[in-house]
């Protein structure tokens, strides 16, 4: 794949692993991403299917037990591009982190340091990487504060984080995070820990200040709810791998992979007529052994032999649609969407519910 | 903020009436007393009988005991140095105390912060394995083991040292003292410093200041350092008293003319009068001490600085 | 060969499998057993203990008993004698031919009395031990009491309480076991008490912050809602949770109380003589250092590696019943 002009991140066949006493864990197999100027794209999966670690892989962030075994993450820096994993540490935190790529954390009430001031730690960015001085960083700091929406934005900057509430907190994570202008932010899980009343505003917030500054966002998150309101395309990933990809559109309502099957019905819906929630039956596999086949074969209704033998390939749809389930295979077996699943879609469309 | 200052200076203030109270109450029951002194002449028992109210119900005395213990008066010693006040009989001796109290002390919380601080940073590394060790054994072995292991080798076998404390060479003849004594200190701040930072270090905000691109020097400086030192302060008391009870031992054992010295010398020869009085020294010293760094951690922690509140 | 594009079979298919369930006791023992220092700890105190109980069995002599014509003899051991070391010399004198003790074996050594140095050794284990068990098991039902009580009720007893401990911990415990046993003359039991009596402050309040913490959750509100005796949910409902994080904390205090004794024979107010502490031994050691090494150094670092294996069981313990715990 190339970098062509309106891609800014492309991630190839990535690959991490986790040293753990009871051996190798293998977080993320070969994961394939690419990123373009200005859109979101949405990570959606289980706790453990190795979103947040891909995330993080991309700014560097890694714990002293994690091997990347393989892959590469592309991006363009300063006209050239760039392996990000080839980067030292060093290199990432002076040149991409914070100045190019931005992470927002799920939990703002553990992602600001207790010990020093809001206005500290919004401004160290603009010191560090802009050079600007103590006082020309205050001053854009109460005018980041002001674009995330803080009121009183002068009084907030001296106080400490215990002073706000979750949302506030989280506005001035944001207002941190796009300081220093950066083309990318990763957002993992980013309303998760709010209020359902905040979560809403919050993802506003977001999605005004990216179509203003022009930035592209890469969501974490299990929740479709969020997916369906901001993501421009999904990836949907289980036990390391992208199981399923494409448009918003495509993933809501013309998915192919059962385990997308599965997330789907598991949304509460309010047109539902029946008031029982699916789950998909089972648990994500242990991915300190060696994965034979399909992952998901296991908890898969559908599960053909082939599944328990050979991983699927992936299956391209359509320009954007992908899929790795065997049974896109021109000789699997046709089967239908779930009954449920497409009564709840049918029932979306007519209602105009779209996104 | 006011709130939590007058909290905590009532609590103390509490706990040194009930100090008094106590050592008080003991002054009734302990046996030696010179009131009972048979040479004392009728007319030195009448005067401190007036002097400490013997003659007035026991109240009046307890408020003479508060007056006189809080002005510093001590009464006089039993047997050290009879009939001489305990108050002069401290005085001489409490120099040198504070003076290695202080040295261990300081010396012992530097150094334990930079191992510690250097073993979570190097994780699972050689400094890391050596810090958990020694810090084991710091915690382990008694400080009376540890210096009568020092006085054989460095000074009795190897003769680096004075075996003795010697006026005149103040700081070689308590330097093996001073590391006896700087052990048990230095091993909490290491353990504690070492497993804060490692928490510090993992948690959110640390991983949220790498991704705005904070330098790692600086992150460790500003941000994890801050949030490591403040909780030490909570060790500060068990190594106060670590280092109260060591004085103890190492200035016997070294023969330090210190009020540990006093205490012990207080306790064998039955100068009761000495052993209570340096009880409520050691007491009030201990409860200034923590007032004092009660009041600086709200200073430092903004939590609890503005919510007045307890830990 | 089978058709590959078949569904497959569902009866392999992944139902929602109870994960399985060890014991709590069984998990614990398989945390602590894969501790290795733990586990080298922990025979360290059972030889310990072994040694306390048969020890003064096997030795053939009694701690107390005094004989002067064989004071001060250096330890000597069957079979490793021949490697020149433990085989009874001083400089170049074997002391026990010299002596007239050609036939006997002190393993470790006799003091200045003649009295055998293994067997009060022994005896010094022994009482060290119990000290460290006793004082620990008093923390606990002090602590245990105080906490749940003020943690449970609240309001105006547990304000009280609180200030009560804040006092408390405001003196220095030295000063405390000090005064304490000197009001109670030095000796076993007051030393054992003092030591309960100092030590569970700490115990309070974490039991405090956990029945707080406990009170709340569903289960206990579920039995005060059934009509439950208040009794019966402080010690069904909320005591058993309690339960390994106050196990971790007692075991931790054990070593601090044969600290604490060994300090207190250091001052002249450890257990009296004849009977014998590690803290007495060591002392008793001390005052001949230098001609006689040994009496001191053997006890000391016996003490030394005892005091070691209890913070590495503790520590242990900890990592496997509470791992919260490990700020303390």
């Amino acid at each position: 794949m190339q970098v062509d002009s309106g891609t800014i991140l492309n991630i190839q066949k990535l690959s991490v692993a986790f040293q753990t006493t009871s051996g190798e864990l293998n977080a993320v197999r070969g994961v394939d991403l690419t990123l373009r100027r200005g859109e979101t794209l949405a990570i959606v999966g289980e706790s453990g299917s190795g979103k947040s670690v891909t995330a993080k892989a991309v700014m560097g962030l890694r714990d002293s037990n994690q091997i990347i075994k393989a892959g590469e993450i592309l991006y363009d820096l300063d006209g050239q591009v760039t392996d990000l994993l080839k980067l030292t540490k060093k290199q990432m935190i002076s040149q991409v982190n914070g100045r190019r790529i931005s992470m927002i954390f799920q939990d703002p009430t553990t992602a600001l340091n207790p010990l020093l001031t809001i206005g500290y730690q919004l401004t160290e960015g603009l010191r560090i990487h802009r050079k600007m001085s103590r006082k020309a960083a205050w001053e854009r700091g109460v005018e980041l504060l002001d674009e995330v929406g803080i009121t009183q934005p002068r009084q907030c900057m001296k106080r400490y984080p215990h002073h706000l509430s979750g949302g506030m907190r989280q506005r001035v994570v944001i207002a941190a995070a796009i300081s220093c202008d950066p083309e990318i932010i990763i957002c993992d899980e980013p309303t998760t820990a709010l209020d359902v009343t905040i979560q809403a505003k919050i993802l506003e917030l977001i999605k005004t200040l990216q179509k203003k500054m022009n930035i592209a966002i890469i969501y974490i998150t299990h929740d479709l709810g969020v997916v369906a309101k901001v993501a421009d395309r999904v990836a949907v990933m289980y036990a390391g791998k992208i199981v399923e990809r494409g448009t918003a559109y495509e993933i809501f309502f013309e998915p192919r992979h059962p385990y997308t099957w599965g997330l789907l019905l598991s949304m509460p819906d309010i047109n539902a007529a029946d008031t029982r929630l699916y789950s998909i039956p089972g648990s994500p596999p242990n991915l300190l052994h060696k994965v034979t086949g399909d992952a998901f074969a296991v908890r898969n209704e559908y599960a053909l032999n082939i599944d328990y033998e050979e991983e699927p390939p992936v299956f391209k749809l359509s320009g954007t649609h992908e899929v790795a389930s065997w049974l896109a295979h021109p000789d699997a077996p046709a089967i239908q969407i779930p009954e449920l699943l497409r009564r709840q879609i049918e029932a979306k469309i007519s209602h105009g519910d779209e996104q | 903020m006011l709130k939590y200052v007058i909290k905590r200076v009532i609590i103390s203030a509490v706990t040194l009436l009930t100090i008094i109270v106590v050592l008080f109450v003991m002054l009734q029951f302990m046996p030696g007393s010179p009131f009972n002194n048979e040479r004392l002449t009728d007319v030195q028992r009448a005067s401190l009988e007036a002097k400490y109210g013997l003659d007035k119900p026991l109240w009046r005395q307890f408020v003479i005991y508060v007056k006189n213990i809080l002005t510093g008066d001590f009464g006089v010693s039993y047997s050290i140095q009879a009939n001489y006040p305990v108050s002069s009989l401290i005085a001489n001796k409490f120099q040198i105390s504070i003076q290695l109290g202080l040295q261990a002390g300081i010396i012992g919380i530097l150094l334990g912060v930079a191992l510690g601080a250097v073993s979570a940073l190097f994780h699972n590394g050689f400094i890391d394995s050596l810090t958990t060790v020694v810090s084991m054994i710091g915690a382990s072995v008694p400080s009376q083991v540890l210096a009568l292991g020092l006085v054989y080798v460095a000074a009795y076998k190897l003769g680096l040292f004075p075996l003795v404390y010697k006026p005149d060479m103040p700081i070689s003849s308590t330097a093996l003292a001073t590391i006896s004594l700087a052990i048990f200190p230095m091993a909490i701040a290491a353990r504690f410093t070492r497993n804060e930072m490692l928490e510090v270090m993992s948690s959110q905000y640390i991983t949220f200041a790498e991704a705005k691109g904070v330098p790692r020097w600086r992150v460790i400086c500003i941000h994890a350092m801050k949030n490591t030192l403040v909780p030490l302060i909570t060790t500060l008391s068990p190594i106060v008293i670590g280092l109260m009870t060591g004085s103890m031992v190492i200035e016997n054992i070294f023969s330090i003319p210190g009020i540990g010295k006093l205490f012990i010398m207080g306790i064998t020869s039955n100068d009761y009068n000495v052993v209570l009085s340096l009880s409520f020294i050691f007491s009030a010293m201990f409860i200034g001490i923590m007032l004092v760094t009660d009041l600086l951690y709200g200073v430092i922690d903004p939590r609890i600085r503005l919510n007045g509140g307890a830990k | 060969m089978t058709d590959r594009f078949a569904f497959a079979a569902r009866d392999n298919a992944a139902a929602d499998k109870p994960v399985e369930n060890k014991p709590r006791w069984a998990e614990t023992i398989a945390v602590f057993s894969k501790n290795k220092g733990a586990v080298i700890g922990f025979a360290f105190l059972l030889l310990m203990i072994i040694l306390a109980i048969a020890g003064p069995m096997v030795s053939g002599y009694t701690y107390d008993g005094i004989e002067l014509s064989r004071q001060n003899l250096p330890p000597r051991i069957q079979g490793i004698e021949r490697l020149g070391i433990f085989n009874g010399t001083l400089g170049d004198r074997n002391m026990y031919e010299a002596k007239g003790y050609g036939g006997s074996y002190f393993w470790f050594g006799t003091d200045k009395l003649g009295r055998d140095l293994f067997t009060r050794f022994c005896c010094g284990v022994r009482i060290s031990l119990i000290i460290g068990a006793i004082s620990a098991l008093l923390n606990m039902i002090i602590g245990v009491a105080f906490g749940l009580v003020s943690g449970y009720y609240g309001g105006k007893p547990d304000l009280l309480m609180q200030r009560f401990i804040e006092v408390l911990n405001g003196i220095p415990t030295l000063v405390i076991v000090s005064l304490l046993v000197i009001v109670l003359k030095p000796g076993m039991m007051s030393i054992i008490i003092t030591m309960g009596l100092a030590q569970w402050t700490g115990t309070a309040r974490l039991v405090r912050a956990n029945t707080l913490r406990l009170k709340e959750t569903e289960h206990v509100l579920a039995s005060k809602t059934l009509g439950t005796s208040t009794v019966k949910i402080l010690f069904r409902e909320i005591f058993p949770n309690l339960l390994s994080s106050v196990i971790v904390i007692a075991m931790m205090s054990v070593p601090g109380a044969i600290f604490m004794e060994a300090f207190l024979s250091f001052v002249g107010l450890g257990i009296p003589n004849p009977e014998a502490s590690l803290g007495s031994l060591i002392n008793d050691g001390y005052q001949s250092m230098l001609l006689y090494p040994f009496q001191m150094t053997i006890p000391a670092v016996f003490f030394a590696l005892l005091m070691l294996a209890l913070n590495i069981i503790g520590d242990g313990l900890r990592d496997a019943l509470d791992p919260t715990q490990r700020q303390i």
